[in-house]
């Protein structure tokens, strides 16, 4: 299980349990593997300090969001967006973003 | 090679990303397109005692989500832009979700929430359009802005319905569609 955060998350805070295997504490290194081009992978984001499963979105399809590319720290981007960040309460929060 | 426009290098001197803005315009073309497909189904579907209530004001939005994509389309090539060749890919492009039918379609409020959602998400495509070319880029900003009439309105339709308290908006009670758009959609036409 992950390190315990008390960060407030979007959507609840609630991390996701690890799932098949996937890692709970994220590097840059390592998130941008999830970056949509393996159809095997779950297609990630890091916002704020936590890694969010985006792969159910059609949004997020292929790993792309308008110009925006998964596998990334996406913080800076959300100021330019026309959502709020609750919008991330839809998608599963899975890990730690760790940067290093 | 197609020549630049004088329209177009005025707009990126003036700080305009183009190919973040034609992204955009693209996107929300297929957006409305693609709505307007869904609609069909959903507004086949608004049947029996609430369904039939609704099916006007459904029908309306669904005319005018096909108006905003006539209207968007040429300003897309104006600006040197196009379509993608695949309408799959131009499906899957868009800048909203599918407006699917819900799995109970006699559930009006399920119904209702789709629209509503639909609607939104538009509202928020079209003021970031406009955000992005205020004072910079005054044709897609007219055009960006009289979409967002448009999306606003539809959004207070169907929230109204919803009993998110009273929008203020009258539907179109058979009064012609698209006021706002409706100048872009016989322009250029000699």
């Amino acid at each position: 299980m992950p390190a315990k955060d008390d960060t407030a998350a979007v959507g609840g805070g609630q991390i996701a349990a690890p799932d098949q295997g996937v890692p709970v504490r994220y590097t840059r290194e390592l998130l941008a593997r999830f970056d949509g081009t393996d159809p095997r992978l779950p297609v990630l984001i890091a916002y704020h300090g936590r890694v969010y499963d985006v792969s159910r979105c059609f949004l997020w399809r292929g790993g792309r969001h308008f110009w925006h590319r998964a596998g990334r720290d996406l913080t800076d981007a959300m100021a330019e967006a026309p959502h709020a960040d609750s919008i991330l309460a839809r998608a599963v929060c899975v890990g730690i973003f760790d940067p290093g | 090679m197609k020549q630049k426009t004088v329209a177009r290098e005025l707009i990126e001197k003036a700080g305009v990303d183009i190919d973040k803005l034609l992204d955009l315009l693209v996107r929300n073309a297929a957006a409305e397109l693609t709505t307007y497909y869904y609609y069909t189904i959903l507004r086949v579907n608004l049947i029996g005692l609430e369904g039939e209530g609704l099916k006007q004001i459904a029908e309306d939005a669904r005319i005018e989500d096909r108006n905003h994509f006539e209207a968007l389309v040429p300003r897309i090539y104006e600006l040197g832009g196009e379509l993608p060749k695949n309408m799959v890919d131009f499906h899957n492009c868009s800048a909203c979700p599918p407006a699917f039918l819900p799995p109970d379609p006699t559930d009006v409020k399920a119904m209702l929430e789709v629209l509503l959602k639909a609607e939104q998400c538009a509202v928020r495509g079209y003021t970031q359009i406009c955000n992005m070319t205020a004072g910079k880029d005054h044709r897609t900003y007219d055009l960006a802005l009289a979409i967002l009439h448009e999306e606003i309105e539809h959004e207070a339709w169907f929230a109204e319905f919803l009993g998110n308290g009273p929008s203020g908006h009258y539907s179109r009670e058979g009064r012609p569609n698209s006021p706002y758009v409706g100048k872009f959609l016989n322009a250029g036409q000699g």
